[in-house]
């Protein structure tokens, strides 16, 4: 027999979410043939104000240096700056350190969410991201909507707005979309992004829980990539062009992630996402996790990671017809297939002391294979 | 709107039941002119850590009324070891019933934890979900109302 | 409209799957950081995130929803 509780069963089941906690990471992350590192201190602090509120701060600062294209007739040096190369053979990019940047972005992120009376939650976040030429303004929202007594079954929304600015470097006064026409000085082109998200949580048992979300980005503005060329080739001579891309884009899919603790110290996470816009990218990623608790304070982590896209409909790798109204060679654009294996290990040094650590190899089918270290630690107080 | 309310107030409108002496004799409530409260907790729980500190305090005021009242913490950590490090670190200054097999929480069954019990003569009285901001009054305003 | 039906697929599945009832007190795998989208590190998903979004033409689906176990 079960006993029910009794006289008062009050309505509010107040929790709180975490403990309050400090962390700091550090991000190191190399490509191979030196084209980019990028070094990123992080911090994030976590705080619950009473029973109902949480905040939630992130910052993080990259810097990235590197190698931008420069543009080459082969064998032939010419300058980024050049506008039209006469030429019969190819014009290529290629990175070298003669044209070397250094950048640094520095991003801010609050979130704060609270906690109602049936313990669903509402919460509002803010980001601010600023480069040297790039701002960033994002705001968020969310709404977690448990649907059963005993909160095994739940309901997510989100809904973010962003608002990008970017200075693109006017290199050719008859790119009218980013210069001006009179002065032929760089302007700041601006660009905006809706998102929104609806999840569906199960938890199946003690041990598993499976969860599936449906999601959806438009953007509008300015989308394409201010540092990159494409060369058209009209059959006489070929010219550099700023990379040029659609004024909208609208990208959507499917996620399913299941997670099962299928021994006392042992978990096995997969997840899949399905994303397709109307750029013509077509993309399937999957991802696997196993956690290993080694002891008490000791927990390993391995992971794998594959993912394929198809190229954007305006994508290609060599010359474009003088005819062409979008242009891009941006290899992030073009058919490709990447894998990334991850080690990670957890260290508790005491009860509120924990070290982190992982070494993830990622490796393209492109020309692009990357490694990158992250190190931090976690203080809860 | 107010259907919602209406039915939450009849939900919250429950008879006392009376606990099984097979229970009570395990949790050791014996003495019908005491008040127990009962505390159910686990170490995974965050916000039993966070509500656990304040009825530790609550305790030390509430000795001098030991003869009237007395706080029974029942931890459901399936690890026994685990829950007893957990009750060391936490500086528990009441009785603890490690519930590991969780058959006295499964006989109360909460809709939540932290849940705690208020049991007078055998019967459950009042019964609270979720962690509180000031434990400490909380319990003393819910004492007053028994 | 195959398409949409590949889109339901996620509620499909979760709505078809054996379910058994999982009390409050129940829940101490599920609270455990390994259970986590996040896994035993939040900052390096951070990382990883960004990292994706800048290497890959995918633009969204990064997980603002992550949903609740109601295990705290």
């Amino acid at each position: 027999m079960q006993l029910k509780y009794s006289l008062v069963a009050l309505a509010c089941i107040a929790t709180l979410s975490a403990e309050d906690s400090i962390s700091i990471s550090y991000l190191q992350y190399d490509e191979d043939n030196n084209r980019v590192s990028v070094s990123a201190p992080a911090i994030a602090i976590q705080k619950d104000f009473g029973k109902d509120y949480t905040l939630d701060v992130y910052v993080v600062s990259d810097s990235v240096s590197g190698a931008t294209p420069t543009y080459v007739e082969e064998n032939v040096v010419a300058s980024s700056g050049a506008t039209s190369v006469a030429t019969t053979t190819s014009v290529v990019p290629v990175y070298n350190q003669s044209n070397e940047f250094d950048e640094v972005r520095n991003a801010y992120t609050l979130n704060l969410t609270k906690r109602l009376e049936n313990r669903n939650e509402i919460s509002i976040g803010t980001t601010v991201s600023l480069e040297s030429d790039y701002y960033s303004y994002e705001l968020s929202g969310g709404y977690l909507q448990y649907l059963d007594t005993a909160k095994n079954r739940s309901l997510n929304y989100g809904l973010s707005a962003q608002f990008n600015e970017i200075l693109v470097y006017c290199a050719s006064s008859t790119d009218t979309e980013v210069c001006d026409a009179s002065s032929g000085s760089s302007e700041a082109a601006t660009s905006i992004g809706i998102g929104t998200e609806i999840g569906l949580s199960q938890i199946l048992d003690k041990n598993s829980i499976i969860k599936g979300s449906l999601f959806l980005k438009y953007e509008d503005g300015y989308l394409s990539n201010p540092y990159l060329k494409a060369v058209k080739d009209d059959g006489v001579s070929l010219t550099l062009e700023s990379d040029q891309r659609p004024d909208t884009r609208l990208g959507y899919g499917a996620y399913l992630s299941y997670k099962n603790a299928f021994r006392d110290n042992q978990t096995f996470q997969v997840d899949y996402r399905l994303y397709s816009d109307d750029w013509g990218i077509l993309s399937n990623t999957v991802n696997t996790k196993y956690y290993y608790e080694a002891t008490n304070d000791l927990t390993l982590g391995f992971g794998l990671r594959y993912y394929k896209q198809s190229e954007a409909d305006f994508y290609q790798e060599g010359y474009f017809e003088p005819s062409a109204r979008y242009l891009s060679s941006d290899e992030r654009l073009s058919d490709f297939s990447a894998v990334t294996y991850t080690f990670e290990a957890k260290y508790n040094i005491t009860d509120k002391l924990s070290t982190n650590f992982s070494y993830n190899s990622y490796d393209q089918s492109t020309d692009l294979s990357a490694t990158y270290y992250t190190l931090g630690f976690k203080y809860k107080f | 709107m107010k259907k919602m309310f209406l039915i939450l107030f009849l939900g919250s409108i429950v008879f006392a039941k009376t606990i099984s002496t097979d229970v009570l004799k395990k949790m050791q409530i014996t003495d019908p002119n005491k008040v127990y409260i009962v505390n159910f907790f686990a170490s995974w729980c965050t916000s039993c850590k966070a509500e656990l500190p304040g009825i530790v305090e609550f305790n030390k005021k509430l000795i001098k009324d030991k003869n009237k009242f007395e706080i029974i913490g029942v931890d459901v950590d399936e690890e026994l070891d685990e829950g007893i490090a957990f009750q060391k670190k936490m500086g528990l200054n009441f009785r603890v019933i490690n519930d590991t097999d969780q058959s006295l929480i499964s006989y109360f069954d909460p809709d939540g934890i932290p849940a705690i019990y208020y049991i007078k003569e055998g019967k459950v009285k009042k019964a609270r979900f979720g962690a509180e901001d000031d434990i400490g009054k909380v319990i003393q305003m819910d004492l007053k109302s028994l | 409209m195959k398409k949409v039906l590949f889109l339901v697929i996620p509620f499909l599945i979760t709505g078809c799957l054996h379910i058994s009832d999982v009390k409050p007190w129940e829940k101490g795998t599920h609270a455990k950081e390994t259970m986590k989208d996040a896994g035993i590190d939040k900052m390096r998903m951070k990382f990883d995130t960004h990292i994706y979004y800048s290497k890959e033409a995918t633009k969204a689906g990064f997980g603002i929803a992550g949903g609740g176990c109601g295990c705290n």
